[in-house]
């Protein structure tokens, strides 16, 4: 008689305690690390400084990189990070951090051309022309506004996501000319300068947005010696 | 003019056919379910190609060892079983399809078949009858050197079958090939009957011949005739079930007996009496056909019985009945085969 | 309605309601009161027109080779026809983005065919409408090809062998006979393919690249607008939304397999 009862009471519940489970599966485990979420230009610096972090603090990191904007995005729809490292300051705006660190880290612009096309010649009159064929960050993006802000109206040919794709078509020979950050020239050896240029501004300027104990910690940690060695042999200006 | 003499491997069997069609000439083609008879038609019209020998319309070999013909230049008109209108066209343009078809002649014909009220209609939306029509009259107007219809008026209303006899019985000039079950019609539509059985040509001749001396089982069911394959000795013959039938000339050896329905008397009590063949069977079936009444009969031996309205009523016989069935050894037709 | 077991009732739904959910909460986002001037913008303008240039470009394209790659597939015996079926399908398993990039491997300026394209006639496809419309191609035409195949084999060939008797060339069967008759079917495949090629956005944008006015469709101009601002990327759902349902609401009936 009381397996009947058993069973009805079963029945009854389910739904709660199947949405329960489902709840709980959704609810992920305690973090034990910090979590950071980065400019996907700062990809290679940021994979080393967080190695050294770990050597020295002991703790575990987890990094994500992908295009600033589309890290506020994921941030605004509920994703969680401790550190949240953006190459536009106003993406931060609205999100839930408590200790904002600007302008640690800056990023310069510059025309590369893949490296195999060493004997073409290319000329700054070059981006306005119907030359070749011309990659850029799509407005909108950091890397973009400040496309924009120092180069002005180009003659692209595709308006990227993000600057790691605008890398790759380079790279790929799929274009002649493309607009990347001064840290992609001297990290992709696929890619040259278009012309003698000069590391100057208008420039990227990165900014560290963090929260809690873990998140602060981590975000001091960038205004550190060692994290500035490794910043500048990269190739960012500080 | 058609002259066939070849072979086609099929799954079951082999089907052999050895014919020859005149211009003017109508055939009719009958046998079992399953015989080829349908096979033999896509054959000639070019959906087939012979295995051995060859193939000649109208003197020209179409279907040979080293030559085929696309079906598309034999000019051959086929009306397969399921008609195979097409259905998204009307009835006229069904009709005109033919590059080999000319305006006046499909005027002509449409009047022929009694179709100019429906012409305009769709061909998917037409009756049994008069989808049957169209098809006919469609390979008719595409001018063809042979005619080829598998069924042409089976399950059709009677004015429909009208018609389509009428045409048959007075167009000249097309040899002409038609499947049938029906032996009347065959009979009434053509000067020769061919009848296959199992892939073979097992009899082939005038309606009178085949009438009046079948030469196996389904001939002479054709024809309504009992046919009782059996062995004699004297004046004896035993069938493959063991009954005895007693005949009236003295032979020896395998022979086909027909027993003609009209001389089979039904009694309800064992007749006793001059030498007679006495069975007994049970009603299998009953067929009211004019004056007359069919009751086939089951038991050692299956046959069937005619016997006059009359002699029905008397006997007041129903299905299930057990009877007794006599017949004299005068009336049976014993061949050797 | 009462012969329904009630489980399926049930199952089906939580299913039409999943289904229905996220449609239902872009519509609770909308800013309506500002989609007036949203949708007056040059960015939503040109991505609305150069979208259904694309799409319709891309259903002609694979309407006009669709057609005989399916007549092939549906009546051909070659032992290779599997294989041969199995490529033709290809692009419906393939995520969108490896056939972007498969495309550049091809037409790329360093791809085998693209090379000599470019080496010969100086013809680049990357970076232009036509590439869209390659990519747009590449991903719809199996759905096309996968709906018009089963209609070609569902007709009967003894249909076409009789046209054939009656003396007709092949082509006036195939124009005359096979073609009408499918006719349903080729229109339910239109629809479906041309609805996959409005939506592409993997292989569009990896192949064809991102340029305004002339390969950013609707679906990149939303990915796009997500990250850059929000609004806009809602107004120009609603604009996919409702050009999507104006072209398939009508070819509602021939989503049924009947005729």
């Amino acid at each position: 008689m009381w397996l009947l009862n058993v069973r009805e009471t079963v029945n009854k519940y389910l739904p709660v305690f199947a949405i329960f489970c489902l709840a709980c599966f959704g609810c992920g485990k305690e973090e034990q690390g910090v979590n950071i979420y980065a400019a996907s230009s700062l990809t290679e610096a940021v994979s080393v400084a967080v190695e050294r972090y770990e050597e020295i603090s002991e703790v575990k990191t987890k990094v994500v990189f992908a295009g600033s904007n589309h890290l506020a995005a994921q941030l605004r729809d509920g994703a969680n990070a401790d550190v949240f490292i953006t190459a536009d300051a106003d993406l931060i705006e609205g999100l839930d951090f408590q200790e904002i660190l600007e302008g640690f880290a800056y990023n310069a612009l510059v025309v590369v051309k893949p490296v195999d096309f060493i004997n073409k010649s290319f000329e700054l009159n070059d981006l306005t022309q119907d030359k070749g064929l011309i990659a850029i960050c799509s407005v909108g993006v950091p890397c973009g506004d400040t496309t924009k802000a120092k180069f002005g109206i180009i003659n692209a040919d595709t308006y990227e996501m993000n600057v790691k794709a605008v890398l790759s078509r380079v790279a790929s020979m799929e274009v002649d000319l493309g607009i990347v950050y001064a840290t992609d020239l001297k990290n992709e050896p696929k890619v040259i300068e278009a012309w003698p240029q000069e590391i100057a501004c208008p420039c990227v300027s990165y900014a560290a947005a963090s929260k809690g104990k873990k998140g602060n910690k981590f975000s001091d940690f960038l205004t550190s010696d060692i994290a500035k060695e490794i910043f500048s042999d990269h190739g960012f200006s500080l | 003019m058609l002259q066939l003499n070849g072979s086609l491997d099929l799954e079951h069997f082999t089907l052999k056919a050895r014919l020859e069609i005149k211009e003017n000439e109508t055939v009719s083609l009958l046998g079992p379910n399953g015989s080829g008879k349908s096979t033999l038609l896509k054959l000639i019209s070019g959906l087939e190609k012979l295995t051995t020998g060859n193939l000649r319309i109208n003197t020209n070999i179409v279907d040979s060892e080293n030559t085929f013909v696309h079906s598309r230049f034999r000019n051959v008109g086929w009306v397969p079983q399921n008609q195979m209108l097409f259905d998204h066209l009307t009835v006229k343009q069904n009709i005109e399809f033919s590059p080999n078809s000319s305006k006046k002649e499909v005027s002509k014909l449409i009047n022929l078949f009694d179709l100019e009220h429906i012409q305009d209609k769709k061909a998917g939306n037409c009756s049994g009858g008069e989808s049957q029509r169209v098809a006919i009259t469609r390979a008719i107007a595409s001018n063809p050197q042979v005619l080829l219809l598998d069924e042409p008026s089976t399950g059709l209303d009677e004015k429909s079958k009208q018609i389509i006899h009428r045409y048959l019985k007075t167009q000249k000039g097309v040899a002409t090939l038609l499947i049938t079950h029906d032996p009347l019609e065959a009979a009434s539509l053509s000067e020769r009957l061919i009848i296959l059985e199992k892939g073979e040509i097992t009899q082939s001749g005038t309606p009178d011949e085949i009438r009046n001396s079948p030469a196996t089982p389904y001939s002479a069911s054709l024809v309504g005739l009992n046919f009782v394959p059996a062995v004699a000795n004297g004046l004896v013959a035993m069938t493959s079930k063991g009954v005895n039938l007693i005949l009236s000339e003295s032979i020896q050896g395998p022979v086909n007996i027909v027993i003609p329905p009209r001389s089979i008397a039904l009694y309800r009590e064992k007749p006793i009496g001059s030498p007679r063949n006495v069975l007994m069977a049970k009603i299998s079936e009953i067929n009211h056909v004019g004056e007359n009444v069919r009751i086939n009969l089951d038991g050692q031996l299956n046959f069937m019985a005619e016997i006059t309205n009359n002699a029905f009523e008397v006997l007041n016989l129903h299905k299930g009945d057990e009877v007794w069935a006599a017949f004299k050894a005068t009336e049976l037709i014993t061949t050797p085969t | 309605m009462n012969r329904i077991p009630k489980a399926v009732v049930l199952i089906a739904t939580i299913a039409i309601l999943f289904l229905l959910s996220p449609l239902i909460g872009l519509l609770q986002r909308m800013p309506w009161s500002e989609l007036a001037n949203l949708l007056g913008s040059d960015v939503i303008l040109d991505a609305f027109l150069l979208s259904l240039f694309v799409s319709f470009s891309a259903a002609l394209v694979v309407f006009v080779f669709g057609i005989p790659i399916a007549w092939f597939l549906a009546r051909s015996n070659f032992s290779f026809m599997k294989l041969l079926r199995a490529v033709v399908l290809l692009p419906m398993v393939l995520p969108p983005v490896v056939g972007g990039t498969a495309l550049l491997f091809a037409f790329g300026r360093q791809g085998f065919l693209g090379k000599w394209l470019n080496d010969w006639f100086g013809l680049t496809l990357p970076f232009t409408t036509a590439g869209s419309v390659m990519a747009a191609v590449f991903v719809s035409m199996p759905f096309f090809v996968v709906a018009v195949e089963s209609a070609f084999r569902s007709i009967s060939e003894d249909l076409e062998k009789t046209a054939e008797t009656l003396g007709a060339s092949s082509s006036k069967i195939f124009l005359k006979i096979t073609l009408p008759r499918i006719f349903p079917s080729i229109l339910a495949g239109l629809a479906l393919s041309w609805a996959r090629a409005l939506g592409e956005f993997g292989a569009t944008i990896t192949f064809a690249g991102n340029m305004p006015g002339e390969t950013q469709t609707l679906p990149l101009a939303i990915f796009l607008a997500l990250e850059t601002n929000p609004e806009a990327a809602l107004a120009l759902s609603l604009v996919m939304l409702v050009t999507s349902l104006a072209i398939l609401i009508p070819f509602r009936d021939q989503w049924l397999p009947s005729r």
